[in-house]
């Protein structure tokens, strides 16, 4: 009968454990094994590209290309384009147009 | 055999929280995760995968309305808006994606073209890319349509994704007139990313030229590493759309809000060929390209 009992005690436990941790989750955040962690709110810097893949939003009311959406305020403020000063870009760009040329072996 | 009622009662609620448990799972599984918006680099299922081929590209963007504009004015490209995703369709191949991320207030943003590189196993390829010096971003992820991915940075901070995609990577086509042609990292340190990059993507072989090396798989180039001497451009990939005349859509550029960098004639090794930013700055190449002219030779 003691361990009917505590097995009992222990599915409880173990059930309201589950439990909190389901309820703690919002679905944004998501923690693999391996550490990392894939996603943590929604942020935007100069290193372009760094929240991807991006935060689903299935309700953005600010994208203007999406009429039907009430209108609301825009999360972040108004976009305003500041291009990042940048120096003369290198020469040569593009795809080699074929010549012969030296070849590296694969190590 | 009969229970003590204490048992009963722990029992009773253990199974009711399960239940509860197993309720809040099922919301939480049918809500979309990060990156479920993604739609598949193909609609038609190859099954097979290219190790080192680029497979897709998103443009990363703070006004996804004024990428539109800018590319279907210039391209004559068109778009499909699947949720919060763009895709970006070349007559009716489609060619890459446009994902809007909204900037914080007075920050210095800049549009990018964001690769996607076809990878055989996704997690030892990161496990990797941290001990060669590079970092992982993001990930790695599965994504419902697009399949298992990380976004990662190399040891000169260029971004690019790690892709395992979903149904197979794209039938391979000879690009057309305003589909990619071709995708090439602007690095300080050549010797190190043609290794970091070769040993990623599993090239077999790789061409070097006047500071630049053509990486190859299976007889076709895929990429290329170009060394520059401005650490400003150094640690970014810039994609090439293939152009009739790469003079004639320079106006068209300045026009729909976008910069020239390189106009034809500027670029000795490519006189034809013109470096542009977009209307939010996002670097990109304009090149004309001769398939039956310009023969790769691996």
């Amino acid at each position: 009968m003691m361990k009917i009992r505590n097995f009992g005690l222990f599915l409880f436990l173990g059930g309201a454990f589950f439990l909190l941790a389901g309820c703690e989750s919002d679905g944004t955040h998501y923690v693999s094994t391996s550490h990392y962690s894939v996603y943590h709110g929604y942020h935007y810097r100069p290193g372009y590209g760094y929240y991807y893949p991006p935060p689903y939003y299935p309700d953005r009311p600010h994208r203007p290309d999406r009429p039907g959406k009430p209108p609301g305020k825009p999360p972040h403020g108004p976009v305003t384009i500041q291009p990042i000063p940048k120096p003369r870009p290198p020469a040569n760009i593009g795809r080699p147009r074929p010549r012969p040329a030296r070849r590296r072996r694969a190590r | 055999m009969s229970l003590p009622n204490r048992s009963r009662i722990f029992r009773f609620i253990a199974i009711f929280l399960l239940l509860l448990l197993l309720a809040g799972c099922a919301t939480f599984s049918s809500s979309p995760r990060p990156g479920d918006l993604l739609q598949p680099v193909t609609t038609e299922a190859t099954g097979i995968w290219h190790s080192g081929r680029i497979v897709w590209l998103d443009l990363i963007t703070p006004d996804a309305a004024a990428a539109k504009k800018f590319y279907g004015g210039l391209f004559g490209w068109t778009f499909k808006t699947q949720d919060d995703y763009v895709v970006i369709s070349n007559g009716k191949r489609r060619i890459g994606g446009i994902i809007e991320i909204k900037p914080e207030e007075k920050s210095l943003v800049e549009a990018q073209w964001l690769a996607s590189m076809s990878v055989a196993d996704i997690d030892a390829a990161a496990v990797w890319v941290e001990k060669q010096g590079g970092k992982i971003l993001n990930g790695p992820v599965t994504m419902k349509q697009r399949g298992r991915g990380a976004l990662i940075s190399d040891p000169e901070g260029a971004r690019l994704v790690i892709l395992k995609a979903r149904d197979g990577d794209p039938p391979e086509r000879q690009p057309g007139i305003g589909d990619w042609l071709w995708l090439e990292d602007w690095t300080a340190d050549l010797d190190q990313t043609v290794e970091f990059y070769r040993k990623l993507g599993g090239y077999k072989k790789t061409i070097a030229g006047n500071d630049y090396v053509i990486l190859v798989n299976e007889g076709k180039w895929r990429a290329g590493i170009r060394k520059v001497q401005e650490k400003v451009f150094s640690g970014i990939w810039v994609p090439a759309v293939r152009v009739e005349d790469a003079g004639r859509l320079i106006a068209r550029v300045t026009a729909l809000g976008g910069r020239v960098l390189l106009a034809p004639g500027q670029s000795p090794d490519n006189p034809d060929t013109a470096l542009i930013t977009d209307s939010s700055g996002a670097l990109l190449i304009l090149q004309p390209w001769d398939f039956a002219a310009e023969e790769e030779k691996p």
